[in-house]
């Protein structure tokens, strides 16, 4: 199989990922919990790879690295904790679910959305610089579409949000992994990412940086301050109630060492490479329309594409039956959608990794180029 | 010979404790703190020796790092002394 549906899970993970999380799984118990070996080996596990983040991610304590399972839960207690019913609350147009069915959970919040076209950052920027200039309570913005790979100017967004005194939440799935993203040079309340895409940790997997009080979502035992019934009020045990995933913690570990290991720009430089060039093959295909800034400039190796006439889900399903993975429809981003004007049709997307190659894009191309010509696989 | 115990808020601060100390110099060792020493249940403690305890004090406000209690144990018998 060749599979370009990165940008949902990194499919491929370092080997040093897999082998972590079988060794985890039988011999570590539960950290916080206990004074023999299966306990501390837990315990340093989970710490280093708290400071593994914060190294990464520009956080200055382990503490404020909470693990999560995975983007939407942390996403879930940043908006909870900042948002309340009647809250203004300013959000990119390119936002996922894992933002927009929060806030439509809370009531009355009103959404100003700062929508802006494609691969138009400047235009982005503007858009949140009105709407903060309305007045708001909370800002948030997604770094990276993961429709569109189109990269949001969060760090100036970051400064606006300064200005104003308003708190920023950062949906960092799309770029973890792949662009600087800086907690404390942003001074962004939280950040949100998942284990399982551009860290190449396993599912089930996030963490919440914290640069702000937060409310806990679960209650339960934490191995601290038992006697007292209310959670702690001290991260990371107040927003990390229960048994960890310690197979988890241990393989996103050894995800963390390998982007650390590799480097961010490499691995960035590798897939907007492979998008790009799949980008420029399918631009020869009749009918094709492929969503891409110019040079790739304000892109990650995150592509969509539609096709004159084809259904989306038709064009993924052939592929599918070819060997070839990627993802269809509306990648649960209704808003970017109806922001890039695809929501009628919902675009094909073509999300590579550090382990895809030339050859498998090549041959992608050729698949799809086939299947276009011959009319065949429809 | 008297040692001393810097209880901490969470095992995570215990952890981040004991490396900021070992940085330092001073060697440590992580336990959970016995059940009589703190009012709120579980925890987790760096000891020291007694005589890297100044030292040791010092390098923990160096980092910003505050400890939850701190006690002094001489002949099996801890006693609670001063930030």
């Amino acid at each position: 199989m060749i599979y370009l549906d990165s940008a949902a899970t990194t499919l491929q993970k370092p080997e040093a990922v897999r082998r972590a999380m079988a060794r985890a799984a039988g011999t570590m118990s539960s950290p916080g919990r206990g004074s023999y070996p299966a306990s501390h080996l837990a315990e340093e596990t989970a710490y280093r790879c708290r400071s593994e983040a914060a190294e990464l991610f520009d956080v200055p304590s382990p503490e404020q690295v909470v693990f999560t399972f995975n983007a939407t839960h942390g996403l879930n207690i940043a908006i909870k904790t900042l948002v309340r019913p009647g809250s203004r609350v300013v959000i990119s147009g390119y936002e996922h679910n894992a933002v927009t069915r929060p806030l439509h959970g809370i009531s009355n919040v009103e959404i100003l959305v700062a929508d802006a076209p494609l691969f138009h950052p400047e235009k982005t920027l503007s858009g949140f610089a009105e709407a903060l200039a309305l007045g708001a309570d909370v800002a948030i913005c997604s770094h990276v579409s993961n429709v569109f790979g189109c990269v949001q100017p969060v760090e100036q967004i970051a400064r606006l949000c300064r200005s104003h005194g308003v708190p920023l939440i950062v949906d960092a799935s799309q770029s973890a992994g792949v662009l600087p993203v800086e907690l404390k040079q942003w001074d962004a309340a939280f950040v949100a990412m998942p284990g399982h895409k551009g860290l190449y940790g396993p599912q089930g997997t996030g963490l919440l940086l914290c640069n702000h009080q937060a409310i806990s979502l679960l209650e339960g035992g934490t191995g601290s301050a038992s006697l007292q019934q209310e959670m702690p009020d001290f991260l990371p045990d107040q927003l990390e109630a229960g048994t960890h995933n310690m197979p988890g913690i241990a393989g996103l570990l050894e995800g963390l060492r390998f982007v650390r290991r590799t480097g961010l720009y490499t691995i960035a430089g590798h897939e907007k490479n492979m998008a790009a060039y799949a980008a420029r093959r399918l631009e020869k295909l009749p009918g094709v329309n492929v969503f891409a800034d110019k040079e790739f400039q304000n892109q990650t190796g995150v592509l969509s594409f539609t096709v004159n006439g084809r259904d989306c889900e038709e064009i993924g399903e052939a592929l599918a039956q070819n060997g070839i993975a990627v993802r269809s429809g509306l990648q649960c981003a209704p808003l970017a959608h109806r922001t890039a004007g695809t929501l009628e049709t919902g675009t094909v997307r073509v999300s590579p990794s550090a382990f895809t190659t030339k050859g498998q894009v090549d041959h992608f191309a050729v698949v799809l180029e086939r299947m276009i010509r011959e009319n065949v696989g429809f | 010979m008297d040692d001393y115990l810097f209880v901490a808020r969470s095992i995570t601060q215990a952890q981040r404790m004991s490396r900021v100390l070992e940085q330092c110099g001073i060697r440590t060792s992580m336990l959970r703190a016995p059940v009589g020493l703190t009012d709120r249940g579980c925890s987790y403690a760096v000891r020291i020796r007694g005589e890297q305890f100044d030292t040791a004090r010092q390098c923990l406000r160096t980092a910003a790092l505050q400890p939850f209690h701190i006690f002094h144990r001489e002949e099996g018998v801890y006693r609670e002394v001063g930030q």
